[in-house]
């Protein structure tokens, strides 16, 4: 296996042993992967019939030729190492809590201030914790989400490689964000990052993932599991920027306990075909959840997200805002299912979805279901729109002199304020405003 | 500020059609520096029409005749570049911009007006001034555009915004609809406030109470898409005594294209149709 540990091997079970080897993981570990590689073999390829890819495109997915992981990359002092393609996303003086980077199936760079590590938190490359926090990763990793959901995460569960971990101890608060990059420069290679997220009792964390890409044809798998305690407080924020010509398949799922909560920012500007499956499992009595999305796509960009807010336990609150600007061909699916379980009692949820089209061929179809069996429901309500800018909103802006281009960039600012709003961290908003603009061309 | 003798503001002979329609038949109308003028008439007669053809919202296709603004036909112009020549409507129903917060809405349109930036202490004074003059709260800057505004409010907002950009032009669409006595009072005291001799004033009404506070120098009645009469502010009494219907039947008793006659010694008296 020595031969394989740089070059990547064909996708096949000995590519999931080459990789264990390579990264010196432990023997409980490989034979999770190994499960995971027959839970892979077994599911089907997405079918373009069902109801979950009907309006995705599958023929342009596909496995073939894809390389299991990429060559090893080398450690770097900070992100200006990175290939000059990724670090021009990134910030070097960022103010940051922490930093895990990985650049294709490494992990390259870790930092955590040194207050945080005294205090018990760990930010880490997973693998590595894998071995040196064994119980905490052993217990926790695919507790949230299973290698048995669908094939792509089947293929997730063998070969994942680099990751995260964020663990907080119980009672501790860490005030600044915590990153996790996910860069990729590797063409036509898997890429299968996961971050696992455990926030321990009465903790608070923010965790931004970033997932960035040179202009390949690159191929991501992820996960995110977040496991937030009772009563404990976890912000993720998923910022997307891969390249135009990367497919991304992620499945992100929070648990949470008694009095948890979790706030999840979707913001989803870059890739050819994204699919991503959030979902959030409100076990704990009286745990809420906020789920806001913000998507911008051009060009012919396909954008395909699965929202779950499931709620187990009674009083627990949900509310998801998702809101897209479509221009040029670029389409947008939310399917959003809303559950209120039978033991859910005096629960209250809530999911809009708003799509701004800025050009005919651009399209939308939200889809928000609710499936409730509980009879003593506090609240339930959805609400989708679907449409172009408002002429009668362009001309008042004219009216006042303001041109027509000009007044459409601050409808779409507007519009996407709403969301921006919601997000009570002035640093992450900041941050969002900055990545919108560049993508807007400011 | 106007440029040689050519009134500050023409209209022409103005046809304008919607979807295929023809709304306005022949409008022809001049306000001079300084000077305001309500033009009144009875629903349907065109007088919205006849603001949106001025301001040019893309619905109304103008078919005939032309809008002089300074002895330039802005007919071509798109409504942008109206505005930043100093051409001003307040909305009959001011529509809501959500996400877009009212301060920074005002200081893009300042902006534009004025062809460069409105440096921030200047804008903040004047927006205080503004906001001091319509008893209007602070807060309100923070506020999206016109969302979730009273009535009242939403018209306070338009007088608010012509204050800022001081336009040579207004045109008023019914600013006084849906206001209660007090409100109307506020808002035709900023609009007396603003009067002077470079600016000039359209004050469009279905009735004539706001007329009780902003005095016109002259009084023109639309009616079926052409000025039909034309006077002095006794005109506003008259019709007030008499109602619509005294216009109405002005207009039936005389042939089809008698309204080009009725208007007679008004402004549109040049207008002969060969």
């Amino acid at each position: 296996m020595t031969e394989t540990a740089t070059a990547p091997a064909s996708l096949d079970r000995d590519a999931v042993e080459a990789l264990a080897a390579r990264f010196g993981d432990p023997e409980w570990l490989l034979k999770r992967r190994l499960e995971a590689w027959r839970l892979f073999e077994e599911a089907p390829m997405p079918d373009a019939l069902s109801e979950e890819w009907r309006r995705t495109d599958v023929s342009k997915i596909s496995l073939d030729g894809l390389a299991p992981f990429a060559p090893a990359r080398k450690a770097i002092e900070g992100v200006g190492g990175l290939p000059p393609e990724l670090a021009a996303f990134l910030d070097e003086n960022e103010e940051l809590a922490g930093r895990i980077v990985q650049h294709d199936s490494d992990v390259v760079y870790e930092t955590l201030s040194q207050d945080l590590a005294a205090k018990g938190v760990i930010a880490a490359s997973l693998q590595t914790a894998a071995r040196e926090h064994e119980e905490i990763v052993r217990e926790s990793l695919f507790t949230a989400v299973t290698p048995a959901e669908w094939k792509f995460l089947g293929l997730h569960g063998a070969l994942w490689s680099g990751g995260c971990l964020v663990y907080v101890p119980k009672g501790v608060e860490v005030e600044l964000p915590i990153e996790y990059v996910v860069g990729l420069t590797a063409e036509r290679t898997g890429i299968f990052p996961h971050l696992l997220i455990v926030a321990e009792a009465n903790s608070s964390v923010t965790v931004i993932q970033e997932d960035i890409s040179s202009e390949i044809a690159g191929f991501v798998s992820g996960a995110v599991e977040v496991i937030a305690r009772e009563g404990s407080n976890v912000r993720f924020v998923d910022v997307q920027r891969l390249g135009k010509q990367v497919q991304n398949f992620t499945t992100m799922r929070a648990l949470l306990s008694k009095d948890a909560s979790f706030q999840g920012i979707l913001l989803g500007l870059g890739g050819e075909l994204t699919k991503t499956r959030l979902d959030v499992r409100m076990d704990g009595e009286g745990s809420e959840t906020e789920l806001l999305g913000l998507f911008f796509g051009d060009d012919d960009q396909h954008f395909s997200y699965y929202t779950r807010q499931d709620h187990v336990a009674p009083r627990t609150e949900s509310d998801l805002l998702f809101k897209s600007v479509l221009d040029d061909s670029a389409s947008f699916i939310w399917n959003g299912v809303v559950e209120v379980r039978k033991g859910a009692g005096e629960s209250a949820a809530n999911q809009t979805n708003r799509n701004l089209l800025l050009s005919d061929k651009a399209s939308a179809s939200p889809t928000p279901i609710l499936e409730i069996s509980a009879y003593d429901v506090a609240r339930c309500s959805h609400a989708a729109t679907v449409g172009p800018v408002d002429d009668e909103l362009i001309f008042y802006m004219q009216s006042r002199g303001i041109p027509a281009n000009e007044a459409q960039e601050m409808l779409v600012d507007g519009f996407f304020s709403e969301v921006l709003d919601r997000v009570p961290s002035e640093r992450v908003q900041d941050r969002v405003r900055a990545v919108l603009d560049t993508k807007l061309g400011r | 500020m106007a440029s040689n003798d050519a009134p500050l503001f023409k209209v022409e002979d103005l046809h304008v059609s919607v979807e295929d329609t023809e709304i306005l038949k022949g409008v022809d109308l001049v306000v001079n520096h300084g000077e305001v003028h309500a033009l009144m008439g009875p629903n349907g007669s065109g007088k919205s029409t006849l603001a949106n053809s001025i301001m040019g919202h893309p619905r109304y296709k103008v078919t005939k005749g032309k809008v002089l603004f300074n002895g330039t036909n802005i007919l071509s112009l798109t409504p942008d570049k109206r505005a930043q020549l100093g051409l001003f409507l307040a909305f009959q129903y001011p529509v809501g911009i959500p996400g877009v917060v009212m301060g920074n809405f005002m200081r893009a349109a300042m902006k534009a007006r004025r062809g460069e930036d409105v440096p921030v202490r200047e804008f903040r004074k004047l927006l205080d001034e503004t906001l001091d003059l319509l008893k209007m709260d602070p807060s309100f800057v923070r506020r999206y555009v016109n969302e979730g505004f009273s009535g009242g409010e939403k018209k306070r907002a338009e007088v608010l915004q012509m204050a800022m950009l001081k336009p040579e032009m207004a045109v008023l669409d019914e600013t006084d609809s849906g206001l209660d006595i007090d409100a109307l009072k506020i808002v035709a005291e900023g609009i007396n406030a603003l009067r002077g001799p470079d600016l000039g004033v359209l004050v469009i009404t279905h009735y004539q109470r706001i007329l009780d506070h902003i005095t016109p120098d002259k009084v023109h009645i639309l009616f079926d898409g052409r000025i039909v009469k034309t006077g002095g502010p006794e005109l506003v009494h008259e019709l007030e005594e008499r109602g619509y219907d005294w216009i109405t039947n002005v207009e039936g008793t005389d042939a089809s294209d008698a309204g080009a006659e009725a208007v007679g010694a008004g402004v549109g008296a040049g207008k002969e149709k060969a």
